[in-house]
């Protein structure tokens, strides 16, 4: 599902050349769950960006879907990621203007989905997250573990057979957490790819194969459980 | 679930911790070790940074294959070390 090839990202200020991923090959099967490790300031984040169309690589080449994308432009990249990939953030991103209802149902208005498709989705991921009964409350009034839950909720909400989530559980105590991995391994059991971000060894358990990366170099990759193809 | 932080300080070069976690009794047993791997400060050629990757892929390479590697810690350059966490595997 994903292939990089020679990835490098590098970063340039001035006189200095900061270079966050170096030569990064990598391969996701669909169906799989990969959690990248690795100290702070390894690229970890800087590697789930490119894989999710967010940013783009210095040099080097990226196949998402078959399709080679690490030189598309912005407005390519958009459409490419708009109901393919949901993002889960560490600080949720939630808009706090917006209930619980109107923050999961976003992304269906952005892809233009009518009135009663949208009420009927957003109810249906309400469910799965076990959030329905908070649907008109705002984030700021949800625990961290609720606010995650929604953010699973509109992450998912248009079917998206690849999930990013980067450091998911990372504001979270672990019953929060071990709730918000419940619901990634659900999804990843219904067929959803999910790669992760994590500091936490006990997340990466979850994973069928862990990724370590040092200074923007993958130096090991730990391969746990048979990934069931789909 | 319950988070348990130990918290090291100063693992000199050849030391390992070795860490053993019982839960109720002997049913569940958990075995940790962290690995100070030393890093050398530079190569013939002057390329510090690819010799520490070098030195760190190698060294997880072959190590020991009864344990896991778990993560590889935050680790500050100028100490000399990274640490590397390590659970035996059952």
């Amino acid at each position: 599902m994903l292939r990089t090839e020679d990835l490098i990202k590098s970063f340039r200020t001035d006189e200095v050349e900061t270079i966050a991923l170096n030569k990064v090959n990598l391969a996701v099967e669909s169906g799989e769950f990969v959690a990248i490790m690795g100290p702070s300031g390894c690229g970890k984040t800087t590697l789930l960006n490119i894989l999710g169309l967010l940013d783009r690589p210095t040099t080097g080449k990226y196949w998402f879907d078959e399709l080679e994308v690490s030189n598309l432009n912005e407005l390519k990249r958009t459409r490419l990621r708009k109901g393919r990939i949901g993002f889960v953030f560490q600080s949720f991103n939630l808009i706090d203007e917006l209930s619980v209802y109107q923050n999961i149902e976003l992304p269906l208005l952005y892809m233009g989905a009518s009135s009663a498709e949208r009420k009927k989705k957003v109810y249906e991921v309400m469910e799965k997250v076990k959030i329905t009964h908070r649907k008109k409350n705002l984030p700021l009034q949800l625990s961290g573990g609720q606010q995650q839950k929604v953010a699973i909720a509109r992450a998912i909400i248009t079917n998206p057979r690849l999930i990013l989530a980067d450091e998911p559980t990372g504001n979270l105590d672990s019953a929060n957490g071990g709730e918000i991995m419940d619901l990634l391994t659900e999804l990843n059991n219904d067929g959803t790819t999910v790669v992760m971000v994590t500091h936490s060894p006990a997340d990466a358990d979850k994973a069928h194969r862990t990724i370590q990366l040092f200074d923007g170099h993958i130096v090991t990759e730990n391969l746990r459980k048979v990934v069931k193809i789909v | 679930m319950k988070d348990i932080c130990l918290p090291y300080t100063g693992i000199a070069v050849k030391d390992t911790v070795e860490i053993l976690m019982r839960n109720c009794g002997n049913e569940m047993e958990w075995h940790y070790r962290v690995e100070p791997v030393h890093i050398a400060e530079k190569d013939q050629n002057g390329n510090k940074k690819q010799t520490i990757i070098n030195k760190l892929i190698s060294y997880i390479k072959n190590y020991d294959s009864n344990w896991e590697l778990l993560s590889i810690c935050d680790s500050e350059p100028k100490e000399g070390f990274i640490h590397i966490l390590y659970r035996k595997r059952h």
